[in-house]
């Protein structure tokens, strides 16, 4: 344990070192810029003419368009923190170091993934603090709600985080990002293609895309964020489909987590790729 | 083409050592100068060997006594690999590598075979200097016999437990190692780092202290303790990656090209450091391209070459061994113009192509014969003489084999 909290602790301050407060910085940023907004957007409806409760409202749509938009927008910043640190990693002279000393392979991955999380569950808290208060400034969410849906995103994107560096472990940064992102997005874009212009309107292809969409995760389906009322919490569930939802969402993630994994175990520190 | 001017082949070098080991009129230390006659002159030698062959030669020109030929202690093995030489058989094995293949994808391209079938054997308590030119596979067999590579095939066996594909990391505490890539967190001090390295090795707080000075003693770090590892000369650092790895006292330490990068002072200073650090007790395993280095430093040597393992054996025997050739004779080490060839060869004597370039080494028969006078006598200025034959020498020869060079010259 002790050798594990070293680690992390030496991981940590590599990931420092490497500039990544700065996405501490950039989320505190936002934040405020969008506490900012909102209060501005309040103020000049109020300023117009408008009641306070008719700028309320309004700012409470704009509140949720851009929460709604912000969500898939943390998932993919996740997993783009998430995909970094690994390949860099095990090249650079650190991991070479630490795997010159007594140390099982799976006790360094932990402990860059700890690494990782530590940064990633600070800034996904700047960034949820500052919209609740912002939510909670306009009326929308309460504090309690806030509470609720701070745990409901963070396990999530905890999970994408950890599936992304247990691919990121064997992958190149090009590879993985291709894997949950590029290859999503084109799947997405193709299936919307065929159906709007009926170029190769073939039931079998739009069968075999939607299919093909199926084997990626898209977390952001099973979150409630930013707020989580605790009315659905205890019905057991946010939304009628969300457990289907959810069992899909876990099957996909647990694929390419368990194949990063596996891929690991057989995965050599060195500079070229071996064959098997 | 005569069979004294084929090219020779790595079987045919191996013969030559072969014979060398085990024939004590070849061998150096058993050369038995009482029970041979005195040879006689050059000029007569080698008209004698051009008129009458390469197998009449040893005969005629070098009486050897009657002796029954020990068992060999050098066995060819399919893949063109060599056992250790110059060593016991039955000796207390530290490392063993058998048939080490090692192949790396290349993408689209053709894949690489970095291993051939490596066959290497470290005693228990030895310094092992592992040479080759770059590219050779040094790095990947250390990497492979610490864990950072599986090969495709083959077996590793550290301290007598095989090495398996994932059975690798209770065999950790065993072996410190000083890689090419290693670099220490260059964001800690000296001593977080081995603090770091203290807590990785599960070390007691109490042992830290006798860790350090027994380190810092060691290495000579005495005086870095608070300093960064990034304010640290390259030669400092390299210090303490030493004693970084040396944490735990682990009988095996694995350097990888540990003196690059330093200047001559500095691997002066590194190579002392690990002299005192061998005692005999600790098993070194050094890839090195430093061959004066090496040959002051290490107790054994291995060359590489394409993947393949040349040869190995002690340093000493190897230095004695392979001046003979196979027809016995030897290489001189003193290096004539080529111009001179026409010289020679009116004087019948015998010379081979060299590494250097526009050289040619004169070939004795003995090891100890003195030819200058004998070329000084025929007008052949030597122009350049070395002290003895050298790992330098040894390793040129064995580099070079097969690259044309090595042939006898008429």
């Amino acid at each position: 344990m002790k050798a594990y909290l070293a680690l992390t602790v030496l991981f940590f301050r590599d990931l420092v070192r490497r500039r990544m407060l700065w996405l501490l910085v950039a989320v505190a940023a936002g934040s405020i810029a969008f506490n900012y907004f909102l209060a501005r957007e309040v103020g000049s409806l109020v300023e117009a003419g408008n009641s306070y409760d008719v700028a309320l409202r309004e700012a409470a749509v704009v509140f949720h368009h851009f929460t709604r938009t912000l969500l898939p927008g943390i998932m993919l910043v996740v997993a783009g923190v998430a995909v970094l640190v690994a390949p860099e990693s095990r090249r650079n002279g650190t991991t070479q170091f630490v795997l010159s000393v007594p140390l099982r392979r799976r006790s360094l991955a932990l402990s860059q993934f700890s690494a990782i999380a530590i940064f990633i569950v600070l800034s996904v808290l700047v960034a949820h603090v500052g919209v609740a208060f912002a939510g909670w400034r306009i009326g929308v969410i309460t504090p309690e709600q806030a509470a609720l849906s701070w745990i409901g995103l963070l396990v999530p994107v905890l999970i994408v985080a950890a599936v992304v560096f247990a691919l990121s472990l064997v992958f190149s940064v090009p590879a993985t990002l291709l894997t949950f992102v590029g290859v999503p997005a084109l799947v997405a874009l193709a299936t919307s293609v065929i159906r709007q212009t009926r170029i190769l309107d073939s039931p079998f292809l739009v069968k075999l895309l939607e299919q093909t969409a199926f084997l990626f995760p898209k977390p952001e389906n099973i979150v409630a964020w930013p707020r989580m009322p605790l009315e659905l919490l205890q019905l057991g569930r946010p939304a009628p489909d969300w457990s289907l939802l959810a069992v899909h969402e876990v099957c996909t993630l647990l694929f390419w987590f368990v194949l990063g994994a596996w891929l690991y175990r057989r995965h050599n520190f060195g500079s070229r790729t071996a064959l098997k | 083409m005569s069979d004294r001017n084929r090219k020779r082949s790595p079987l045919s070098y191996e013969t030559s050592l072969r014979r060398s080991a085990t024939d004590p009129a070849l061998t150096a230390g058993n050369a038995g100068p009482t029970e041979s006659p005195d040879p006689p002159r050059a000029s007569e030698r080698w008209s004698d060997v051009d008129e009458q062959g390469p197998v009449a030669e040893s005969s005629l020109l070098v009486p050897r006594p009657e002796v029954q030929e020990p068992e060999p202690r050098i066995e060819m093995r399919e893949g063109e690999s060599y056992d250790l030489i110059g060593s016991d058989a039955a000796a207390d094995l530290m490392v063993e590598v058998h048939d080490l293949h090692m192949i790396f994808a290349r993408g689209l391209r053709e894949p690489v075979h970095a291993l051939r079938g490596v066959n290497l054997s470290v005693e228990r308590g030895s310094v092992m200097g592992l040479l080759g030119p770059n590219g050779c596979g040094k790095t990947t067999t250390l990497s492979c016999v610490l864990g950072l590579l599986n090969p495709q095939s083959g077996s590793i066996e550290i301290d007598g437990d095989d090495v398996g594909d994932r059975g690798l990391d209770p065999l950790k505490r065993r072996y410190g190692a000083v890689l090419e890539d290693t670099r220490l967190p260059p964001f800690l001090t000296v001593r977080e780092s081995l603090e770091l390295v203290c807590t990785m090795c599960r070390l007691n707080g109490f042992d830290w202290k006798y860790e350090f000075d027994r380190v810092s003693q060691e290495c000579g770090i005495t005086g870095l303790f608070d300093r960064q590892i990034n304010e640290l000369s390259k030669g400092q650092a390299r210090r303490v990656g030493l004693a970084a790895a040396l944490i735990g006292d682990p009988p095996l330490l694995v350097l990888d090209e540990p003196s690059s990068g330093l200047d001559v002072a500095a691997r002066v200073e590194f190579d002392e450091i690990l002299r005192k650090l061998h005692n005999g007790k600790r098993t070194v395993i050094i890839a090195s391209h430093f061959l004066g280095d090496v040959q002051n430093t290490c107790t054994h040597v291995a060359v590489m070459r394409d993947g393949r393992m040349m040869v190995a054996g002690s340093t000493e025997t190897l230095l004695d061994l392979t001046e003979a050739d196979e027809n016995g004779r030897h290489r001189s080490n003193i290096f004539v113009e080529e111009r001179f060839l026409p010289v020679l060869a009116r004087e019948g004597i015998a010379c081979t192509t060299s590494h250097y370039a526009g050289l040619v080494q004169i070939l004795t028969e003995r090891p100890d014969e003195i030819s200058i006078p004998l070329l000084v006598a025929a007008g052949v200025v030597p122009r350049r003489v070395e002290p003895r034959v050298n790992l330098v020498s040894v390793y040129m020869e064995l580099i070079h084999e097969e690259d044309g060079r090595g042939e006898e010259v008429e």
